[in-house]
């Protein structure tokens, strides 16, 4: 434990822990809000929401890093309204969610790629979604277990908080859909059996594969022209148990209307170079993210460099 | 929740919106829509419009922003005291929401969904802000005015709407639906 993480967990102090970034107050504030706002003021506290998240540093320095890299030309004014924008769409889509899960009420949808869902949905044997920290993972896991009878398994990266963990997995406990299961990715081991286990079984994976979080081993890949690591874990599943990747994104389109796209599904072939088989998978992962991702920059809700050459 | 597949029209249901005026204007709008090839979803929820909720927050704002021009700023000129109201207004309308939500919170049950009883208030805050205004002997009594002609249009239009229920439920039985297994 750092000296910095042993202070703000000191029982004296922790009290103060729930109002830092990443504390449960927020999620409170959140929740209480999603309850209490006249639906047709929504748009004047998000406008004033979005204009908060821009005092917030660190977050407001990494999309902006990351907007000159996917944005290529963009100057460091432009890319500050441009965040504004991130942080309009990131309030919005966690109101969104907040509501289907308090109130169960969803947006609209439209799909892209429906044959490539279509075919998920029909086929025999597991798969794998990879997707990316894109408009509303959460509602999209839902929409699925609402229009499907297959068993979806998310993976998500747990909370830093543990109060904030403890109050996401009560919440979670109290609304998720029957479908639907929630494994959090503390370590790189722990979930990988359970997972194996999962699509054998012949359920459906969803892993967000854009961002390599503390404990997690990644492979090297180049995004937006930037050496950077994302998640080595769906790659190697899928080699493992041998079934496809539908790369699948949920893009938010306005207030309460998503977009599905699922594109062409990939496979990791088993060969004797495991290095190649991951690279050239990775290739066209990395193709599909980069395109998803330049047109929706809006709603890439990366808030750290996702390269260290960006960070430097 | 209710979903309709499939069907593009049935963004005119006059049951995804919320005032009468909107659901009156849907319903006319959705007795001559044709069905069009559409691949998704479309929930029904009676705040479910888009058009209706940024007009109805912009109106507020802008209205509100009338009557910080008159007081708040009733010295600067008027175009200058207009464009300085519009953000105040913007952050301002969060207090007396946040007043009242904190006031309904602690009446009602816990965590109940008290938006509706919260929209009420608010919306009679803003009439009970119109009436004042319409009696000052300034412009912006014509700002006030139009609030309470609104108020007074959507009254009729609900009595409409109220009418046609019968034809609306038909036309969107027609339509379909199914209900949301979560």
């Amino acid at each position: 434990m750092s000296r910095v993480s042993a202070v703000l967990y000191h029982p004296r102090v922790s009290w103060f822990r729930r109002f830092l970034v990443h504390g449960v107050f927020w999620r409170q504030v959140l929740r209480w809000a999603v309850l209490m706002v006249p639906l047709w003021l929504e748009p004047l506290v998000m406008a004033l929401w979005a204009f908060l998240f821009l005092l917030w540093g660190p977050g407001r320095r990494g999309v902006m890093r990351n907007l000159t890299a996917v944005v290529p030309g963009s100057t460091a004014v432009g890319n500050f309204f441009r965040t504004y924008r991130v942080f309009w769409n990131f309030a919005w889509t966690i109101a969104d969610d907040v509501r289907f899960k308090e109130m169960r009420i969803g947006p609209d949808w439209e799909f892209a790629g429906s044959e490539h869902f279509e075919e998920l949905q029909s086929r025999e044997g597991g798969a794998i979604i990879l997707t990316a920290h894109m408009g509303n993972y959460n509602l999209g896991a839902h929409l699925f277990a609402e229009i499907s009878d297959r068993r979806i398994v998310m993976v998500r990266a747990p909370e830093t908080d543990p109060q904030t963990r403890e109050y996401e997995e009560e919440l979670h406990g109290r609304t998720a859909a029957d479908g639907l299961k929630v494994g959090f990715s503390t370590r790189a081991s722990d979930l990988a059996f359970d997972l194996l286990e999962a699509v054998q079984r012949g359920e459906i994976v969803a892993i967000q594969g854009d961002r390599v979080t503390p404990g997690i081993s990644g492979l090297p890949a180049s995004l937006f022209g930037k050496r950077t690591q994302l998640p080595a874990g769906p790659f190697a599943l899928a080699m493992a148990a041998r079934v496809p990747i539908y790369p699948l994104f949920i893009v938010r389109l306005g207030r309460r209307r998503y977009r599905l796209i699922v594109s062409k599904p990939f496979e990791v072939t088993r060969t004797r170079d495991r290095a190649e088989a991951f690279d050239r998978a990775m290739q066209v992962w990395t193709r599909e993210l980069e395109a998803v991702v330049r047109q929706g920059w809006f709603q890439w809700f990366t808030f750290e460099p996702y390269s260290e050459e960006l960070a430097a | 929740m209710r979903l309709v597949r499939g069907r593009s029209e049935a963004r005119w249901f006059p049951s995804r919106h919320n005032f009468a005026l909107f659901r009156l204007a849907a319903y006319f709008r959705l007795r001559i829509a044709r069905s069009e090839p559409f691949e998704g979803i479309v929930a029904i929820d009676r705040y479910q419009s888009n058009t209706e909720t940024y007009l109805v927050a912009a109106w507020i704002v802008l209205t509100l922003a009338c009557y910080l021009t008159v007081t708040l700023f009733a010295s600067w000129p008027v175009p200058l005291a207009f464009a300085t109201a519009v953000p105040v207004a913007l952050a301002g309308v969060e207090v007396p929401m946040i007043a009242s939500g904190l006031v309904l919170t602690l009446v009602a049950p816990r965590g109940k969904d008290i938006t509706r009883a919260n929209s009420v208030s608010v919306m009679l805050l803003f009439f009970a802000a119109a009436a004042y205004f319409a009696m000052r002997p300034t412009w912006v009594r014509f700002a006030a005015w139009q609030v309470l002609f609104l108020g007074a249009a959507n009254a009729v239009a609900s009595a409409i709407v109220f009418f046609v229920r019968d034809d609306i439920a038909r036309l969107e039985t027609a339509i379909g639906g199914t209900t949301s297994a979560h």
